[in-house]
């Protein structure tokens, strides 16, 4: 029998896991059919362009062998080599992506966590037209639906899945976070600092802030804004926090924030200590 | 060890580990040196390590996700890595495929089953009745089909080239199909196979009873060898796919669909070769004006050479 949490993300959720021979589970977020359907239909953006100016093209230069039939012909074939080579060709030199799924951040590799080759992309390609069945691909969907691992009928017979892929950075840079001012450290009572928790939510809320409208954006804020003006020392700051709780939550991710990009580079800030600070630079050049 | 510290003193060797890892994973030539292949599977372990110790203290989502993504990466780079033969595509129709097509030759008889009882029959029923022809097809279709055997091919008219791709892309499609729809318990391909072998054969019977036998025959003789016989052999690969999920034997069927896919696309591949072979002589011979006799002699070293590259091709101790 299996726990309830490890039932309830069966069932709900969009990742899948891994345990690789280092005893380390690893966690892949799938693609959804809404992303993978924007892919689609921008890979058939580019099939339809290709095929475009391959016409126009063969109309031209092939003209003097126009009676024999030639750009007719050739135009068949490359019609036919993108209908059902396009997808193999490039998942397998672009190691599991097509210009589709590359704008949309989509790589497909083996439920291995292993990268695919020529015979994944070729299966998969080839068994779309099961997926097709009836029409626009609703065997495919019902299947990718009924699967832990949302593959379509031909993922499943390449042992292949579609992730969604980040491009790993640490720290990543908060665009914006630099129009707030940060506290200085005496500003909180016994130098408080806010547990890693809850900077990530802050940081979350800090991403959605201008998709949200501001007083909705403030009434979300306030939540967390009251708790953590109770650590602040002065009256004006505290009354900051109440009155301005989403630019008081700001203000507080970038008063903590800072360092994290900081941490990694080779030279620490001067403020840091001097002992930690050679040992990095040390370690640092003798791994460059 | 909080946070910060462990930053400091893990950070350099993940950066070290990154870049070695985006030299791994670019393709072409350069790759690793052996040393520093071991520095890899080093950085790795620790990178592994630290991993889990992120986990299990709970740092924060966004280091815990730049690891795991960077472990992902690593993994796929360390273990997932395969050489690539040069040469393959030729290796694979001089010997693999028709290997394969032997080792799997159960479903490659009943898929001609499948294929050529209805072809024959639907054929010789309506030699004998070609009215019957318009209970199977549209009667447009029935006349077109007269009409384009009904004379021969003017030399202005002909489109060789034009023809040839058009068979690639239209054959080739219907193949395709025909081993896909396999992934339906097999219903597919039998459909597929069926409905085309029913409508060859009444199309055959029906032209031949209108008197234009000669130049249908010497029409499709040519081609016919390669055409039919990749028909068979993508459906044979349907065959598989189907089989796999109704007797996966052992397996899971999710496990026997992965082991037999390989092999069933093989023969799709295979079949898809031979279309192109069959397209080209479609396109540029089949419609030459020339007398059947010369036409049926091609045609029967044709069907010839395909025996024998299905059957022979590839034997073991031919090749060492």
């Amino acid at each position: 029998m299996s726990r309830p949490e490890e039932l309830s993300t069966r069932v709900l959720s969009d990742q899948t896991f891994l345990e690789i021979p280092e005893n380390v589970r690893l966690g892949f977020r799938l693609a959804g059919p809404g992303t993978r359907l924007g892919a689609y239909l921008l890979d058939l953006g580019v099939r339809a362009a290709a095929l475009y100016g391959m016409v126009t093209v063969l109309s031209i230069v092939l003209l003097p062998f126009a009676t024999t039939g030639l750009p007719d012909g050739v135009f068949f074939v490359a019609a036919f080599v993108l209908e059902w080579g396009y997808g193999c060709f490039f998942e397998t030199w672009w190691n599991g992506q097509t210009p589709g799924k590359r704008a949309f951040g989509l790589r497909v590799i083996k439920t291995e966590g292993y990268a695919i080759g020529f015979y994944e992309a070729m299966i998969r390609n080839l068994l779309r037209a099961a997926d097709f069945v009836p029409l626009l691909y609703a065997a495919g969907f019902l299947t990718a639906m009924a699967n832990p691992r949302l593959q379509r009928i031909g993922d499943l017979v390449a042992g292949t899945m579609v992730v969604r892929e980040r491009k790993p950075v640490l720290g990543r840079e908060l665009e914006g976070l630099s129009d707030y001012p940060p506290f200085p450290p005496e500003a909180f009572r016994h130098r408080y600092r806010p547990s890693e928790r809850t900077l990530e939510v802050i940081e979350s809320l800090f991403r959605r802030r201008l998709d949200l409208p501001p007083a909705r954006l403030d009434e979300i804020a306030l939540i967390l804004a009251e708790p953590l003006g109770k650590k602040l020392d002065s009256f004006p700051d505290r009354k900051f926090a109440r009155d301005q709780p989403a630019e008081f939550l700001f203000s507080v991710l970038a008063t903590h924030r800072a360092w994290i990009e900081n941490a990694l580079e080779a030279e620490p800030k001067p403020s840091e200590r001097a002992g930690g600070r050679r040992k990095v630079a040390r370690q640092a050049a003798s791994f460059s | 060890m909080n946070k910060q510290t462990f930053l400091r003193e893990r950070g350099p060797s993940w950066k070290r580990f990154e870049s070695l890892l985006g030299r791994a994973e670019a393709p072409g030539k350069p790759r690793l040196a052996p040393e520093e292949v071991s520095e890899f599977s080093e950085l790795f372990r620790a990178l592994c390590y630290d991993l889990a110790q992120v986990r299990s203290r709970d740092w924060s989502s966004s280091l815990e996700r730049y690891l795991n993504d960077l472990v992902v990466r690593g993994h796929s780079a360390f273990y997932g890595g395969r050489p690539r033969a040069r040469g393959q595509a030729l290796r694979f129709l001089s010997a693999g495929f028709p290997r394969r097509l032997r080792e799997n030759h159960a479903f490659f008889w009943v898929s001609l089953a499948l294929f050529a009882v209805p072809l024959v029959v639907s054929w010789v029923v309506v030699a004998m009745e070609p009215s019957l022809a318009h209970r199977v097809m549209p009667g447009t279709e029935l006349y077109n089909m007269e009409e384009m055997y009904s004379r021969d091919i003017g030399e202005g008219e002909r489109q060789d080239a034009a023809m040839a791709g058009f068979y690639v892309r239209h054959n080739t499609s219907i193949a395709f199909q025909c081993f896909a729809l396999g992934f339906f318990l097999g219903i597919g391909t039998i459909y597929v196979l069926l409905s085309n072998g029913i409508q060859l054969g009444t199309v055959s019977g029906y032209v031949i009873a209108q008197g234009h036998g000669e130049r249908f025959l010497g029409f499709v003789c040519g081609h016919s060898s390669f055409e039919l016989l990749a028909i068979v052999v993508a459906g044979a690969g349907g065959l598989i796919l189907g089989h796999a999920i109704l007797a996966p034997g052992s397996l899971s069927r999710v496990e026997a669909l992965k082991e037999r896919g390989r092999v069933a696309v093989e023969l799709a591949l295979g079949a898809a070769a031979m279309l192109f072979v069959a397209a080209m002589i479609e396109g540029f011979w089949s419609a030459q004006p020339l007398p059947l006799g010369i036409k049926s002699l091609v045609a029967s070293i044709l069907w010839i050479v395909v025996i024998a590259y299905l059957g022979l091709a590839g034997r073991e101790g031919h090749h060492s």
